[in-house]
């Protein structure tokens, strides 16, 4: 092998090779980036928490001087089963789910350092579809008769909090995570009776700027502490089948009088990421094919320049196998070599952005890295099999 | 391919090129003949030059099939049991007329790459040989920096690194002096004696001095 490999290199040209290792890199890296970015984004789009989550709208009716006036003779303006009915019909609508409210007393407390602060405060619910956190993830879920009820707040809050109060008054920022961990209670009362629950805080929406409760919960307390009538709901939320809301969405929803909370930069970010993703995958394609093809046409150069070393071995008695072996040990070793390079960089450098990711566009578990690993040996094959064949073809002849 | 080939049979093999103009075999003992080459048995191959003697030798090594009729191996085909790689391994040798050397190796190693096939010949038979035929002191040497006869004698050491039911020689000393060529007859009728193989050699005009069995017009 020694020999034939003395033989048949005299001539392989180095800087060919340098420049299939130098794109074929970079191709491969971009299609890792892209496959692996293509996970994390529908990964994200499942954990539907934050920005890329479904195409999802909420809608509420709008306030004004004439409502508060409404209000104060009790009239609220809500929306109607038909309305409801007629946007859950409208082309490109997945679901219609809407807000309840707490229609009781609700007050919550927390224990710091023997001291207790409490507050009044208010509760929500939509049903569990639409709440943009991973539900089958977190605790989620419970009925008046539970001792334990988990609350998701708006990350609003705690930027609220962290950006806004803490730094104003000079206190402690907390984090997502050790905001979790605070164990507190709420009070609920009315209709004659009263309970304490334990609770704790389980997400945050980016999406519900309210406090959610699980809809089970918020319906039976209703129930059971308040007067039992609820009125319609003033807000909805909407999902869209394949992404954005439709044309005929937005225009029934003026028509109904309905003002869509502002949505429209994330739909728009949705698009970009998905488009960037995409193009990421064509670009790295393009990139790999360009670099294969390029390696793929200098091999067929090298083996038609050792055309007569072939003819003589295959004369002498090689097998066209043992000749077009020192071309496959280049061709292994430069498609192992981009490869390992591509999904090494990729290993190291994704995470980095993907944690820059979760910070921006909030919480999701990234896919594991051990796909870039896989699809780079599958890459790798790939190269090595499409080489195989052209040695083969010529070799042979 | 059996285990041996004791026979080489030609029936009426005539290459394509002579098809059309039929006066180009006249007179031939072989195109458009029936005729053997038989282990054991050395035969010398005459003709003019352009009448085919190394489309024969191409033919019946395997390498060509530009010919109609049929070349039979102890009544089997070329490849009946055996890859072609396999026949040029154990059972058939040639020395090609154009050498088919590798000019970017050295001598030992157009050598090496030839035994590390058949792993004939230890690297002590093969500096004898090398010794005997006169070119032991270019061993190292690149093939494309010898003359014509240096390098016919390093296609000729290469051939013996061959285990061989035939052994083709295409015109193996023209280019060599007849003391180098009697040296080199002597070593194949050695092989020829001690393996019994048989010998094919052409000839233009300058033959190898072995005993042949037999003189054919081609």
């Amino acid at each position: 092998m020694k020999l034939l490999i003395k033989l048949l290199r005299q001539n392989a040209s180095t800087w060919q090779l340098i420049v299939f290792f130098v794109a074929g890199t970079i191709g491969v890296m971009m299609l890792l980036v892209g496959m692996q970015a293509m996970r994390d984004y529908g990964r994200a789009e499942k954990a539907a928490d934050g920005l890329l989550g479904p195409g999802t709208i909420v809608v509420s009716k709008p306030v004004s001087s004439l409502t508060t006036i409404g209000n104060l003779i009790g009239v609220r303006p809500s929306f109607s089963e038909k309305d409801i009915e007629k946007i859950a019909s409208t082309e490109g609508v997945g679901g219609v789910g809407v807000f309840r409210s707490s229609a009781f007393n609700v007050s919550a407390r927390v224990e710091i350092g023997g001291h207790g602060i409490s507050t009044e405060m208010f509760l929500e619910s939509v049903p569990d579809q639409f709440i943009d956190i991973d539900t089958e993830r977190t605790e989620w879920g419970g009925s008046v008769g539970s001792e334990f009820i988990p609350i998701v707040i708006p990350r609003t809050y705690l930027d609220l909090y962290n950006f806004g109060f803490a730094t104003s008054k000079g206190l402690p920022q907390v984090g997502e995570t050790m905001l979790r961990q605070i164990p507190f209670k709420i009070g609920v009362s009315g209709n004659g009776r009263s309970r304490v629950y334990q609770t704790r805080i389980v997400g945050y929406s980016r999406k519900l700027n309210t406090i959610l409760v699980p809809d089970q919960f918020l319906r039976e307390a209703n129930k059971t502490f308040g007067s039992g009538e609820e009125g319609g709901p003033s807000r909805l939320i909407i999902v869209s089948k394949g992404g954005a809301p439709s044309k005929a969405l937005f225009e029934l929803l003026a028509d109904l009088g309905g003002s869509v909370d502002g949505d429209a930069d994330e739909l728009r970010l949705r698009s970009i990421v998905s488009g960037v993703t995409g193009v990421c995958i064509i670009l790295g394609l393009i990139i790999t094919l360009m670099g294969v093809s390029f390696q793929v046409v200098s091999l067929l150069l090298l083996v038609e320049r050792n055309k007569e070393k072939t003819s003589n071995l295959r004369a002498i008695g090689y097998s066209g196998v043992e000749v077009g072996m020192p071309y496959m040990i280049v061709s292994m070793a430069t498609a192992v070599g981009v490869s390992l390079v591509a999904a090494m960089v990729v290993s190291v450098g994704y995470p980095i952005v993907t944690d820059y990711a979760r910070r921006v566009v909030g919480e999701f578990s990234p896919a594991g890295m051990w796909s870039v690993w896989v699809w780079a040996v599958v890459i790798a094959a790939v190269i090595v099999a499409v080489d195989w064949i052209v040695v083969r073809m010529k070799t042979e002849q | 391919m059996a285990g041996r080939i004791d026979r080489i049979e030609l029936r009426g093999v005539v290459p394509r090129v002579f098809e059309d103009d039929r006066s180009q075999i006249e007179g031939s003992e072989i195109w458009g003949k029936e005729i053997d080459f038989e282990r054991g048995r050395a035969y010398l191959v005459r003709s003019d030059s352009g009448r085919g003697k190394s489309s024969l030798c191409s033919f019946v090594y395997g390498t060509r099939t530009d010919y109609s009729g049929r070349i039979e191996y102890s009544g089997e085909g070329y490849t009946g049991r055996e890859s072609a790689e396999e026949v040029r391994r154990r059972h058939i040798g040639m020395m090609f007329q154009e050498l088919r050397l590798f000019g970017d190796l050295t001598v030992v190693e157009n050598i090496e790459v030839k035994n590390q096939l058949t792993k004939m010949r230890s690297r002590r038979e093969i500096e004898e040989m090398l010794e005997r035929v006169g070119i032991a002191e270019k061993r190292d040497t690149e093939c494309r920096k010898l003359s014509v006869g240096q390098q016919q004698r390093v296609a000729f050491v290469r051939l013996l690194c061959q285990p061989a039911d035939f052994l083709l020689l295409d015109e193996p000393v023209s280019h060599i002096d007849d003391g180098r060529g009697r040296d080199m007859a002597a070593m194949i009728e050695e092989r020829r004696r001690r393996d019994g193989v048989g010998v094919v050699v052409t000839s233009i005009g300058r033959d190898m001095p072995i005993e042949y069995d037999r003189e054919i017009q081609l």
